[in-house]
């Protein structure tokens, strides 16, 4: 499904190139949960913007569905970021204007879906991550959990392909990080879809199907000293 | 206690954290310093120069016995008055106005004439005369340093002086350099001996008027026996009741220049406040850091005061230069219509009370707007983050947002009610609107939320309700780019409408008083709009009369005449005039009883104003002080002030030349013979002149326009300034909606990165800021058209003018056009700011 081939990005600085993705090659499947670990400035982040479109690869190529994102023009780059992309961050970036399913429904008015449906499927969304009850009420209304399960129904209720998490239990404490996880990890599974899930998280070695770490910009092994690195 | 050195450290690191911040919010307060310091300096320019004027001419004298004719009186009456007992000192003054044209322009002057007399008065503007003309009682003339470089004249030179209706030349003796009189080298006034004057202006042996020195402790005493002997032929008064009446003249729109001086200062606390309300975030982070390090509450208010004190002190500092700059270059001349009555030129008086004004209303701008947030950050546990507060539309609102709503809603009723009620209170009442208006905002947004949150449920595209969240999530900023739409649109529609509702009355009467002829002919140029330079029409009347072209010659006899505490405008019809009196002026009686009287004789027309303040009614008696003695009329209906606002009286113009001692006319109309084209006509008359004459000629039309020009300058300057008021509040509306969009990078970058189109996104911004610009116009134009239908009514009811209100609706409809023009640039910002897409600010791993 997601095919990283030989992919490589640099960034130009005073002090030199930054290679933040240097010479990867990595196959996402549908229905796999990938971890990826690194420490900070390990080129995470780079690999998710490259997964999602947001960034081109200086050399090699991004391929998702066997088609090669860098050969999109930029509507279809929007269209495959709108339809085939969900994404969960560590920081919700709910809306705080919008209660929470007028921010799950937000994907789906972005590609003009009748605003009747997009709330019903919102609402779908949210009672499928168990905050029907709470779906009238404005972020700053919610704790930190529900507001990242807010961000999880907003980022499955478009029924992406793929799902781009980043450090989503990085702001919530050990017992909701681990509901999260929970409800996380059955998603690509139940949906058939790939998710990528950057974090500093050991515990998230738990739930993936495959862990991988970051390191200047390439893929390493992973091991629970990696792991600790990240933390 | 902390240390003024600790205390500019943190100002700044301020400036060094959010330079443009502090630049916009000194700005602002900058903008309102300028307009209230650029007002009060024109408003007090035009009686305070003239004030120095007369006093700088009349030197010691504290009385005068002045002519009520501008042929003046005779100079054996002078001497008579110079001898009664108990005058130390006494000078004849004859002033005349004249023309005086050099190679590069011509400029309208009061000449004044006079002797050595004057000089021992001691007034500081005759010794400096004086000193630079000591051969100028050969028969020279003096000019000061701007008029002889404007007219292109050097000492020596030969200038043209057109005087009644004559062309006469006189050579320059000498120039007084500006820097000997100061702000008066720009009062139009020209200085030569009083036998020059009298024989340029063909009066021998007349004066206008007798300054008198009264012996000291015998000042009463000289009054009442000059009163007992001149009193009911001439004016006794004190030497400065010229520059009452001048006040009186100029009191409408004095009382308007302090409507407009309020109104900006609420205007620069607004603009301020927004600019502070940019870096709330930033101040409160840095005040979090103050509390951490165990600062005292005392110390941390004394950093706020700090910073309200340096933008005040900036802010006031950069105001008094731009307001300076604005006070130079839109208000130097003086209202078109005072000029012709008044010498008054573009003289600027800046007294340190007006400096004190604007640097304390400044500060005070400074406080009022650093003090809410201030307040607020207080108030708050500032070490905690600050979350996002989103307005919450279920919950009730609060008593104290309930209680400000309610006082603006009080003050908004009172100020409607006081102002119909009792007019005189307009002026204050309209600040009171201004600021009830404020005070609504909070509870108006709080509405415009409701109605866009409804419309946003209904709708669905996505920038429709991410907009309306946007708006709930920033309510602050919000009120304020509100509140400064709907202040600006108000003071401009308020102020831009009546100014052209003033504008298209004096436009009315001048056709109409205009129509009894086909051409107008008198001396003086443009700026004799009211006609009352008197010549000698006879002979120039029998050679008009001979053309073919010519049907009749009508002259009329106008002037200005004195009363207690006005300087009315007299105007002599003559009894064959078609339309004596103008329809749409009149307020009371009937046009063709009123003509019918006119014509006898012995009856008058008066303003309103006059026959209210005098308790005159239709047909009743009243006596009207003339050059030959009190004389009683009765009135035949009155009349708005015709253009004049002291207000206006027309006579017969043989009771004019009767008791007037004159035969002089000050205009004469030209009835042209039926199927005579008008240019051709006019060819002829202007033939038909004796060569050099100062007389002109205008058609109906082209007097209209003079007038319409001149008398429609009145209140003017005030319509431009509120156009800056406009910009001011654009530019600012602009700076914020750019600063919005920079603070929300992150919320829009996570929008992008979601799929949202550049399209999506400006249409969000473009619906953010047109809603609440679209509200801030919306009662701007409904405030500034009340404000304006309040003006017109004071207008009225002070002035006598027949000002008819019509609602600004296009000046309206242009605001609002300027409201989508600013959305639509916010919304372009907000697309490039997300071409510089980065990505980083919605991920947060690296």
């Amino acid at each position: 499904m997601l095919e990283l081939r030989s992919a490589r990005k640099y960034y130009s600085t005073d002090a030199g190139d930054i290679r933040a993705v240097d010479d990867i090659s990595l196959t996402v499947h549908p229905g796999e949960l990938v971890a990826l670990f690194g420490p900070s400035g390990s080129g995470k982040t780079t690999l998710l913007l490259l997964a999602a479109g947001l960034l081109r690869p200086d050399l090699g190529e991004v391929r998702f569905e066997n088609r090669d994102l860098g050969s999109l023009t930029k509507a279809e780059v929007l269209e495959y970021r709108r339809t085939k992309l969900g994404f969960i961050f560590q920081n919700f970036n709910l809306m705080p204007g919008m209660d929470a399913e007028e921010n799950v429904a937000l994907p789906l008015l972005l590609r003009s879906i009748d605003h009747r449906e997009a709330s019903k499927r919102a609402l779908r969304a949210l009672e499928d991550v168990g905050l029907l009850a709470r779906a009238g009420h404005p972020p700053a209304k919610l704790s930190g959990g529900e507001q990242q399960r807010v961000s999880i129904a907003r980022a499955l209720v478009g029924e992406p392909k793929l799902i781009l998490a980043d450090e989503p239990t990085g702001n919530l404490d050990t017992e909701t990080g681990d509901a999260v996880l929970e409800l996380l990890s059955s998603l690509p599974r139940e949906r058939d879809a790939a998710m990528i899930l950057v974090t500093h998280d050991a515990r998230v070695a738990r739930y993936a199907d495959r862990v991988l770490a970051m390191r200047d910009g390439t893929l390493v092994s992973y091991n629970h000293e990696a792991a600790e690195i990240g933390r | 206690m902390i240390s003024l050195r600790t205390l500019f450290r943190f100002y700044r690191r301020h400036l060094r954290v959010q330079p443009l911040r502090e630049l916009m919010a000194v700005v602002g307060v900058a903008a309102g310093v300028a307009l209230l310091f650029a007002v009060q300096v024109a408003n007090s320019s035009v009686t305070g120069a003239f004030e120095q004027v007369v006093h700088g001419v009349a030197g010691h004298a504290t009385l005068e016995v002045a002519a009520r004719s501008p042929e003046g009186f005779s100079q054996s009456i002078g001497e008579q008055i110079e001898s009664t007992p108990g005058i130390k000192a006494a000078a004849p003054v004859l002033t005349q106005q004249v023309i005086v044209t050099g190679p590069k322009a011509s400029k309208p002057l009061t000449l004044v004439g006079a002797d050595e007399r004057l000089t021992t008065l001691g007034g500081e503007l005759i010794s400096r005369f004086e000193r630079y003309a000591e051969v100028s009682r050969r028969g020279l003339l003096v000019l000061t340093q701007p008029t002889a470089e404007a007219l292109g004249v050097k000492r020596g030179n030969v200038v043209a002086i057109k005087i009644g209706e004559r062309t006469e030349r006189l050579a320059l003796d000498a120039i007084v350099p500006d820097s000997q009189l100061g702000p008066l080298a720009e009062s139009p006034l020209a200085a030569t001996s009083l036998p020059v004057v009298q024989v340029l202006s063909r009066l021998p042996h007349r004066i206008s008027r007798v300054l008198i020195e009264p012996s000291e402790g015998r000042e009463a005493e000289v009054r009442r026996a000059l009163d007992q002997r001149f009193g009911s032929t001439l004016n006794v008064r004190p030497v400065n009741a010229e520059v009452q009446l001048l006040s009186d003249a100029a009191k409408p729109e004095a009382q308007l220049t302090a409507l407009f001086s309020a109104i900006s200062l609420v205007v620069g606390i607004i603009l301020a406040y927004n600019a502070l309300l940019l870096a709330s975030g930033e101040r409160r982070a840095f005040i979090a850091y103050l509390v951490q390090l165990g600062t005292p509450d005392s110390s941390i208010i004394a950093s706020l005061a700090f910073d309200a004190l340096i933008l005040g002190v900036l802010g006031s500092v950069l105001g008094l230069l731009a307001g300076d700059a604005i006070s130079l270059l839109a208000y130097r001349a003086p209202p078109g219509y005072l000029t012709a009555a008044f010498p008054i030129g573009g003289q600027r008086i800046v007294s340190t009370e007006t400096v004190l004004i604007a640097l304390g209303a400044g500060l005070f701008a400074a406080f009022a707007a650093a003090a809410l947030p201030a307040i607020s950050l207080l108030r708050s546990n500032a070490i905690e983050p600050e979350t996002e507060r989103v307005v919450s539309l279920l919950r009730r609102p609060r008593f104290s947002e309930s209680a400000v709503f309610g006082c603006g809603a009080l003050l908004l009723c009172v100020a409607v009610v006081v102002s119909l009620l009792w007019t005189a209170a307009t002026v204050v009442a309209l600040v009171a609107l201004a600021v009830g208006l404020v005070l609504c905002m909070p509870a108006t947004v709080r509405f415009i939320l409701k109605l866009a949150r409804a419309a946003s449920k209904r709708s669905g595209d996505p920038s429709v309700r991410l907009a309306s969240g946007e708006m709930r999530t920033s309510p602050t900023r919000t009120v304020a780019l509100l509140a400064t739409g709907t202040i600006a649109v108000f003071l401009m529609v308020t102020i831009s409408g009546a100014v052209a509702d003033v504008q298209r009355a004096v436009r009315a009467g001048a056709e109409e008083t205009g129509s009894n002829a086909d051409l107008w002919i008198r001396p003086g140029g443009a700026e004799n709009v009211y006609g009352t330079q008197p010549f000698a029409p006879t002979q120039t009347q029998h050679r008009l009369q001979q053309l073919p072209a010519v049907s009749s010659v009508l002259a009329y006899r106008e002037s200005f005449l004195d009363l207690t505490d006005r300087r009315v405008w007299i105007i002599g019809i003559p009894p064959q005039a078609p339309n004596p009196i103008a329809e749409s002026q009149l307020v009371k009686g009937s046009p063709s009883i009123a003509a019918r009287h006119l014509r006898e004789g012995g009856w008058a027309v008066i303003s309103q104003t006059i026959a209210t303040e005098h308790h005159v009614g239709l047909g009743e008696p009243f006596i009207l002080p003339t050059p030959s003695g009190p004389a009683s009329f009765r009135l035949a209906a009155t009349i708005s002030n015709y253009g004049w606002l002291p207000g206006t009286i027309l006579l017969n113009a043989d009771d004019y030349r009767r008791l007037w001692h004159t035969t002089s006319a000050s205009q004469l109309a030209v009835t042209l013979e039926p199927g005579v084209p008008l240019a051709e006509g006019k060819l002829q008359v202007e033939r038909a002149l004796p060569a050099g004459s100062a007389l002109g000629v205008q058609t109906t039309e082209e007097r209209q326009q003079q007038v319409s020009t001149v008398l429609g300058s009145t209140l003017s300057r005030l319509d431009q300034t509120s156009a800056i008021v406009l910009i001011a509040a654009i530019a600012t509306v602009i700076a914020m909606m750019i600063s919005a969009v920079w603070q929300r990078r992150g919320r829009l970058d996570t929008l992008v990165s979601m799929g949202m189109s550049f399209v999506q996104l400006a249409r969000l911004v473009f619906y953010e800021s047109g809603c609440v610009l679209l509200a801030g116009c919306l009662i701007g134009v409904a405030s500034g058209i009340l404000g304006q239908y309040l003006i017109d009514s004071w207008l009225r009811h002070s002035t006598g003018s027949p000002i008819v209100f019509s609602p600004a609706w296009t000046l309206g409809l242009r605001t609002v056009l300027i409201a989508f023009a600013i959305s639509i640039i916010a919304a372009v910002v907000a697309v490039l700011r997300t071409f510089g897409f980065r990505p980083k600010t919605a991920f947060s791993t690296e």
